[in-house]
């Protein structure tokens, strides 16, 4: 019986510590998604000045697909895509995200692009701050929970 | 029901759908509610904001009870742009935004000006909203005309604004580029109303958005066109290059404003194109009768630079 309660308290750590790693890697993995989005976005309207429709009717990632939020961007429009929540964003980077695709397409193209850059120098801001923490924080996540587990067990036993 | 309530209703249901698709609902029903009084289909529909949404149908101008604020002209602005102003910056610069549908809205609001150059409208406060209309038979007379010469000539249409130019030049254009007989087209649609919604153009070639003069050279030098149609040639450039590709071979179908045949002779370079043989016959269209055709005015270049006037009723 201890033997079991001893694995259950590491499994559970473990599973902690895989779920705090997993946290994190998803928000970068979401912010390195955005900004290539943007990037996309200001391509397109510097290149060819495509309507923001047509923008994302060709625009697909892994990561959009995944989410649903490719499929929701392309029938509802990016704000709407954006207000629900379905990417793995950090709370301010979220609110940021969803006033670029609120306004996104309401003004004239340098206004756009210039939109475009200042939010892509602000989401690769949040960007290296996710994977700054990540890289610090993850030794932490990964051994942290396991020898918390492993010193309650001994001194339980 | 008879036909013409049928197709009432047909026309109107077309309408709506059209409609929703750039104004907000509550003005689509003020709208639709006010052609409904005239029974008659919606030609144009006004915003202005502050003021009643107006519009025009079957030639009468009508008021609606709903009052047109700053935000329905701004959800309009953004839906006929596809919600991306910047794609449509150059024509909201010229005046005018053309939906994805073809749907043609003539803007008015504070300019912003660099050097006497327009480089922005903000404020939107006035929208002009044209819906296009196919009407089967608007082109026959112009048809029959070009026919008649075995499509050697060029045809110049002209008219007030808001008759019918345009209409019969996308008539034209189906007439022109389908069927057995089809030619090689090229359709010069700057403000991309021209060809809009044109599924049987099998022979035709669309230029969409390309500045007139150098859609025509373009076209000319690229696609080897037996025919070319374009809207509204409004300047010496325009016609500068018709000339230039007339002498390719290549005849036209052209539009210009103006109430008479006179009136359109006072433009210069309108009458240089008519005393080079450009276009062999010019049509008048002075408006509609009460069924509904065009009463035409027909006048003919000959080659002793005289012309011959010949008024018609065309049923």
């Amino acid at each position: 019986m201890t033997v079991i309660g001893a694995l259950l308290i590491l499994g559970a750590s473990c599973a902690v510590s895989f779920c705090l790693i997993r946290e994190g890697t998803g928000k970068v993995t979401a912010l390195e998604a955005v900004c290539r989005l943007i990037m996309h976005i200001k391509q397109n309207i510097e290149t060819f000045g495509t309507p923001i429709d047509g923008i994302l009717e060709c625009y697909s990632s892994e990561y959009f697909e995944k989410s649903c939020f490719a499929d929701e961007m392309r029938k509802n429009g990016i704000a709407h895509a954006a207000s629900c929540g379905r990417i793995a964003l950090r709370e301010d980077a979220e609110t940021e995200f969803k006033a670029f695709a609120e306004n996104i397409g309401k003004g004239y193209r340098d206004e756009e692009i210039r939109r475009c850059e200042y939010y892509l120098s602000l989401f690769e801001g949040y960007l290296s701050e996710e994977k700054d923490r990540l890289k610090r924080y993850s030794p932490m996540y990964r051994y942290l929970p396991p020898l918390a587990a492993m010193s309650l067990i001994i001194i339980v036993l | 029901m008879d036909t013409k309530m049928e197709e009432y209703f047909t026309e109107s249901g077309n309408t709506e759908r059209e409609l929703s698709a750039i104004l907000p609902y509550r003005l689509v029903s003020a709208a639709i509610k006010c052609a409904a009084v005239n029974h008659g289909v919606i030609n144009e529909i006004r915003l202005r904001e502050g003021q009643p949404l107006c519009v025009t149908s079957a030639g009468k101008n009508l008021k609606s009870g709903r009052r047109v604020t700053k935000e329905d002209i701004d959800y309009t602005v953004r839906h006929l742009c596809s919600n991306s102003i910047y794609s449509h910056a150059d024509t909201i610069r010229e005046g005018f935004i053309t939906s994805k549908s073809g749907i043609r809205a003539g803007v008015c609001g504070k300019a912003v000006t660099d050097g006497g150059r327009i480089t922005a409208i903000t404020d939107i406060s006035s929208l002009c909203i044209r819906l296009p209309r196919r009407v089967p038979g608007a082109a026959d007379i112009a048809y029959s005309l070009l026919k008649a010469h075995r499509f050697s000539k060029g045809i110049l249409v002209y008219s007030r604004p808001g008759v019918g130019k345009t209409t019969v030049l996308r008539e034209l254009a189906c007439l022109l580029a389908s069927g057995n007989d089809a030619m090689r087209l090229a359709v010069i649609d700057t403000r991309c109303e021209l060809a809009a919604g044109l599924d049987e153009l099998t022979m035709a070639d669309v230029l969409t958005s390309y500045p007139r003069a150098k859609g025509i050279e373009i076209a000319v030098r690229t696609m080897s066109p037996q025919y070319m149609i374009c809207d509204e040639i409004g300047n010496r450039e325009e016609a500068a290059a018709i000339l230039e590709a007339s002498h390719c071979g290549v005849s036209f179908a052209a539009s210009a404003h103006g109430g008479s045949f006179d009136e359109v002779m006072k433009s210069s370079y309108l009458r240089e194109l008519w005393e080079n043989g450009i276009f062999g016959i010019c049509l008048g269209l002075r408006g509609r009768d009460e069924n509904g055709d065009y009463i035409t005015e027909i006048s003919y270049f000959d080659e002793a630079q005289s012309t011959a006037h010949d008024e018609a009723r065309v049923l």
